[in-house]
């Protein structure tokens, strides 16, 4: 009891009430993650991990503290990111964009709110934290948190609070951005859908050139796209059936709960409570933003030269919140034309998002030198 | 302090004469008296070159500890150059061109070379 009553007291005490509203915080994340159902799967881990940092005297954190081992066992190095990244890859079906490949320009055009966050966020923050803020708009959790751990950045937890809130907010932020860009007409564009057969050869070569490729014209993006392919290659090579189901449900749910929660060591309230954390989910949203009017203008820009018009919509599902994005520009076609089918097109466009995402994630390393 | 250094005097050498090379119990003492904190520089004469050994040996953890706080200190120095404004949206802007070019041209290639490759191993 006297422990309990010293503790109680430590928390009126300077800026400990800060550890209180941490809480809140805390417990709003783990009802966003079960009672909304948003990104239940890093949500929940956050908001349990902001508890549990946030006690006086926690055990879970310091020298030799449970979490502060799984930090710099996983988050430092930024290993837990990219075996995740196996993982995300061995997900993905990259048919859609093999078999028309062109879609992959809408998930370049949707990279733009990270540079133009970039701009905007370098009013307010030094170059690396700019930086790192900027890749929210990757709307990737694994490559937000790798960039902004090879940067150096000190807002780690705000900005993965913030990636991965506005990916679950995605069917909340995209709708009226898209509306606002695009006109009744346009949104009722139809996209005829020819299947074409991609050969097996094909799908297992695509990985292992993207990644030489990539490497060869961005090396710091080797790690990101590497292990994203790999993945990827596991799935489709046709003879580790296992492995893929390992990376893809195993491997996959165990790397989210430790990252999860682990990150939630830089949601400590001296860290996370202040303007810049405000600033940031402000920069997170102004680039998930610019990323759909990205897209969404760069179709309408080549529809000045296309004789078959193309839906300025599927634009917007360049950012790489698979499959939600894909799936909200098919919802909205639908809503304006039942008998308008953008799924095909919106998946691939979605797809693209992931390479061009973490291509972007390289490209932004190699701007600001990692260290 | 380490009295093994004779083993590097030659007999060749000839700015310590009063050493006796062949004397192998003789302590050479070319070390200056200890300054006002007591702490007795060690150099060494004779061999050539002056050059000061430090004697404190630091634990590998002692020595990550300063790099990472050398890393640190980087950081922060960047942070204290950082002057916030306008202007700096207007500085990156170079950036912003530079980057969405890049991607384009990655993408670009990646259409290509699958492209390619759907042609070759067309089904």
């Amino acid at each position: 009891m006297e422990i309990l009553y010293e503790n109680l007291l430590l928390l009126g005490q300077g800026d400990n009430w800060k550890m209180i509203v941490m809480w809140a915080i805390g417990g709003i994340l783990i009802y966003l993650a079960i009672a909304k159902k948003m990104e239940p799967t890093l949500l929940l881990p956050m908001g349990f991990g902001a508890l549990i940092v946030n006690i006086p005297l926690s055990g879970a954190i310091g020298e030799e503290g449970a979490l502060t081992t799984l930090y710099e066992a996983g988050i430092a190095n930024e290993l837990f990111p990219l075996i995740l990244f196996i993982g995300i890859g061995a997900m993905i079906d990259f048919g859609p964009v093999l078999s028309n490949p062109k879609l992959m320009l809408f998930g370049a055009a949707a990279q733009f709110g990270i540079f133009f966050t970039l701009c905007a966020a370098s009013m307010f923050f030094a170059p690396n934290d700019a930086a790192s803020i900027a890749i929210i708009g990757a709307a990737d959790g694994p490559t937000a948190i790798v960039v902004a751990q090879q940067l150096g950045s000190k807002y780690l937890g705000a900005i993965m609070v913030a990636a991965y809130s506005y990916m679950a907010l995605v069917p909340v932020i995209q709708p009226p951005i898209i509306k606002l860009c695009t006109t009744k007409k346009e949104r009722m564009i139809r996209m005829p859908y020819t299947q074409k057969s991609v050969s097996k050869t094909t799908r297992i070569l695509f990985p292992i050139v993207i990644t030489i490729v990539a490497g060869l014209i961005a090396p710091a993006s080797v790690s990101l796209v590497g292990f994203l392919m790999f993945g990827n290659l596991i799935r489709e090579c046709g003879v580790l059936d296992s492995l893929s189901e390992t990376a893809q449900k195993v491997l996959a749910n165990l790397v989210t709960i430790f990252l999860g929660i682990t990150v939630a060591t830089q949601m400590q309230a001296d860290k996370f409570l202040s303007l810049d954390t405000l600033m940031i989910l402000g920069l997170g949203l102004f680039a998930f933003i610019f990323d759909t009017a990205g897209g969404v203008f760069f179709a309408k820009f080549l529809n000045l030269f296309l004789k078959e018009k193309i839906n300025p919509m599927i634009g917007a599902a360049g950012i790489s919140a698979f499959p939600m994005s894909g799936r909200i520009v098919h919802k909205m076609g639908q809503d304006e034309d039942p008998q308008n089918f953008l799924l095909m097109h919106s998946i691939g466009v979605n797809v693209s998002g992931q390479i061009a995402s973490v291509i972007a994630g390289g490209l932004i390393l190699a701007f600001f030198g990692a260290k | 302090m380490d009295n093994n250094y004779k083993d590097t005097i030659t007999e060749n050498d000839t700015q310590s004469p009063a050493v006796d090379i062949t004397a192998p119990d003789q302590v050479l003492d070319t070390n200056p008296p200890a300054d006002a904190a007591g702490d007795t520089p060690v150099i060494f004469e004779g061999v050539g070159t002056d050059f000061v050994r430090d004697d404190s040996t630091k634990e590998p953890e002692e020595m990550a500890e300063e790099e990472e706080g050398m890393e640190t200190q980087a950081i922060t120095e960047q942070d204290e150059d950082f002057t916030p404004g306008a202007q700096n949206f207007v500085s990156n802007l170079g950036y912003m061109g530079k980057g969405m070019l890049a991607i384009f041209v990655v993408i670009g290639v990646i259409m290509a070379v699958t492209a390619l490759l759907n042609k070759v191993f067309k089904k």
